[in-house]
């Protein structure tokens, strides 16, 4: 098998759904066992059961009759944390060291931080699998800089940069992903982003207007009540009644950031290409995944957390359910190149930096 | 034992359905339906992956070529036989036998629920005492700054009253674990936060006039300033940030799911601020001030008489303002242990099962 062979590329476009089998009486015996294994050992477990998750649920997810399979040694994973709790402890100790040891910290965190964020998705992205071949990630620290810390930084202060943030994020996160050589790229005008934060972010003011409005139409009424009948009187006292706000608004700026999120991920994937030739579709309405994610927050509090892997299950399959890649030409063939030059290259990445977060 | 699959050959992104067995000494057989021999050899650099609930299991060669299966338990068989272990079989088990895990897992909430109750206290205590010697100071001058700047205003009490404040004040202070000089007595106008007092973590005391204009003895204002005293002695305001910055923390943690966390309970942290002091911190700061006024031979039960005044003054009004009462919630309860402290000191460890299991209970018992 030498011969590196490539099926003649036709061009007659395949549109294969992304299928997800997973159930949630099964994620929910993994959960189980995860959840128990990792209290057991006060924690320790925690990489493994991460792994298992991720395992899962690459597993029960495939593309043209094939599952997606994650090989992450949760080893590596342990060792991250570890980096992770030093950094943090470091941060401890410059507070007893005083306040230049806290702003020295400070500078060497923000600036070990993209290291961290780029680490964590080359290794992701190194121990994710298609039919056998791995994905890569290759990016430059300026890059990560930028993207993990200067963007959004400035997106939160000024707000109006935030579509610009989540602008470089995606390209940050998709541009430097290859499959086997093949790179990943996301091409999408910045104003359509930008007219999605501004939907959300309308939306919002909507809503706080009605319910400022609704608020305001209550007590007049029920003042007028009062003074038409004496014995009228606001049904709940002022505290609960703020809380009774809070919580209707929070939901309702919940539902708004979800489906403005979901919209953002549309967006994203579905202008997402690989080598220029195969498209990435995603369509999940951004309503109902809110909705779902709404109804499961409510589940999952009225459950005590039963119902987390369920939520979790049903999240993903609707989520999966509706993206699809249409392929130009055989993917046997795509794969088959690929395999053949991983072979060379050698299965094991592994290296002292190769950590997993 | 044969175990139904597909086969790659190596380096081949095609499949074709195969049946794999062990044959002779070990040896690894992959045929075909109508028995066209695919491969056959020694198992050499057989990788599996673990097994996880129904997921398709895949074994690899060093050569490159792959299997995969469905059959999970005949891949364990399989490997078995050809000396291998096959890994995830203790998860599985535990998968299988849910309800058990299930009844595990329930033991070991009610026990980290106990050891919780417990535990948490002292670790936020000993938390919020070794760092307030690093943070109290800076953090209660933003504090004071900040209420100074939207909901305090400055005295309008007299240099005389001012200087009885004082003096009593001074009293209250020996009492305290930093003596005297270790605390600090601030006062301020503000008809925000109505007639009220409150400790600051580096022993500032802040009263209200109107709190002082309340107050009908010296028993009374000997009374609020042990109470805050002991507030600031057992880091109450530290102890309250960390026990809820911890919570969410630890949930994170354990279920290792950081970024789903984070959207779930993105509204979390909201319910949990509006979470009232906990009572325990009450139940401690009043019997320190019981003690306190009998050392100074002065009667608790008159910190009672001021709480049930100002339990009667709050909103009444159009505008009701809370003040010391409203933020130190079940009166009724606190006026009644006041009362009986005035005899003797009040047994710590009566009430709820939450006070006989409390740290100050504990204590009481061992210093017996
Ligand atoms: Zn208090």
């Amino acid at each position: 098998m030498n011969a590196v062979w490539r099926a003649p590329e036709t061009d007659v476009a395949t549109t294969h759904a992304v299928e997800f089998r997973g159930t949630g009486r099964e994620y929910f015996r993994v959960w189980l066992v995860n959840v128990t294994l990792t209290l057991l050992t006060l924690g320790l477990y925690g990489p493994w059961a991460k792994v298992r998750t991720r395992r899962y649920f690459y597993g029960v997810t495939s593309l043209a009759g094939h599952s997606f399979d994650y090989h992450a040694a949760p080893m590596r994973i342990l060792l991250g944390r570890i980096v992770i709790a030093g950094v943090l402890f470091a941060g401890l100790v410059s507070l007893q060291l005083g306040r230049w040891a806290v702003a020295m910290w400070a500078i060497a965190a923000i600036a070990v931080f993209p290291l961290l964020v780029r680490q964590a998705i080359r290794f992701n992205a190194r121990n994710t699998s298609w039919r056998g071949v791995r994905f890569n990630f290759h990016a430059r620290y300026r890059e990560a800089l930028f993207a993990c810390v200067l963007l959004p930084l400035a997106g939160l202060l000024t707000l109006f940069l935030l579509p610009a943030a989540r602008g470089a994020w995606d390209r940050f996160r998709v541009n430097h992903l290859s499959f086997d050589g093949r790179l990943f790229r996301v091409e999408y005008s910045p104003a359509r982003m930008f007219a999605i934060f501004a939907t959300g972010f309308v939306l919002i003011v909507g809503v706080l207007v009605a319910m400022i409005g609704a608020t305001m139409g209550v007590l007049v009424f029920t003042t007028r009540m009062h003074d038409v009948a004496r014995h009228v009187i606001i049904p709940v006292d002022p505290t609960s009644f703020t809380q009774v706000f809070t919580l209707l608004f929070g939901t309702c700026a919940f539902f708004i950031a979800m489906f403005v999120m979901q919209m953002a991920n549309n967006l994203t994937l579905s202008n997402t290409t690989i080598e220029g030739r195969h498209r990435i579709v995603s369509k999940p309405s951004p309503a109902r995944v809110a909705l779902i994610l709404l109804g499961n927050a409510v589940l999952i509090a009225l459950t005590l957390g039963l119902f987390w892997p369920f939520a979790k299950v049903r999240l993903a399959r609707y989520r999966m359910s509706q993206i699809s890649v249409i392929a130009q030409g055989d993917l046997d063939a795509f794969t088959a190149e690929a395999l053949e030059m991983q072979s060379t290259m050698g299965r094991e990445l592994s290296g002292l930096l190769e950590i997993g977060l | 034992m044969i175990v139904a699959g597909r086969y790659f050959p190596p380096s081949e992104a095609r499949s074709i359905a195969a049946f794999a067995s062990v044959v002779g000494k070990r040896q690894l057989r992959f045929e075909t339906e109508d028995a066209y021999v695919l491969f056959e050899g020694p198992p050499r650099g057989l990788r599996s992956t673990p097994r996880l609930a129904s997921l398709t299991r895949r074994i690899e060669l060093a050569n490159g070529a792959r299997f995969e299966t469905e059959d999970n338990d005949g891949a364990d068989a399989l490997l078995w036989k050809l000396w291998r272990l096959p890994r995830g079989r203790m998860t599985a088990r535990l998968e299988k036998g849910w309800p058990a895990v299930a009844l595990l897992l329930l033991l070991i909430a009610a026990g980290g629920y106990l050891f919780a109750d417990r535990a948490a206290p002292m670790a936020t205590e000993h938390l919020a005492k070794v760092t307030l010697i690093t943070m109290a100071h800076p953090m209660s001058e933003q504090a004071l700054l900040a209420l100074d700047r939207y909901a305090l205003t400055p005295t309008g009490l007299s240099a005389a009253d001012q200087a009885r404040a004082n003096v009593l004040f001074e009293r209250a202070e020996a009492q305290g674990r930093l003596g005297a000089g270790g605390y600090r007595l601030v006062f301020r106008g503000g008809w925000r936060i109505g007639p009220n007092a409150f400790a600051l973590p580096d022993g500032t005391i802040v009263m209200t006039d109107s709190l002082w204009a309340t107050m009908q003895d010296e028993d009374e204002a000997l009374g609020v300033f042990a109470h805050e005293i002991s507030h600031v002695d057992h880091a109450h305001q530290l102890q309250r940030v960390y026990q809820i910055s911890l919570w969410p923390a630890a949930v994170a943690t354990l279920t290792g799911d950081i970024s789903r966390m984070s959207e779930m309970a993105a509204n979390l942290p909201g319910l949990i601020a509006q979470a009232p002091v906990p009572d325990d911190f009450e139940r401690q700061a009043d019997d320190d001030a019981g003690r306190m006024m009998r050392a100074l031979g002065a009667k608790p039960s008159r910190l009672a008489a001021l709480l049930e005044r100002l339990d009667r003054a709050a909103c009444r009004g159009k505008d009701c303002l809370g003040g010391w009462v409203s933020d130190h919630a079940d009166v009724a309860a606190r006026v009644a242990r006041l009362k009986a402290e005035d005899v003797a000191p009040v047994n710590a460890c009566a009430g709820d099962w939450r006070a006989t299991l409390s740290l100050a209970c504990l204590r009481s018992i061992a210093s017996r």
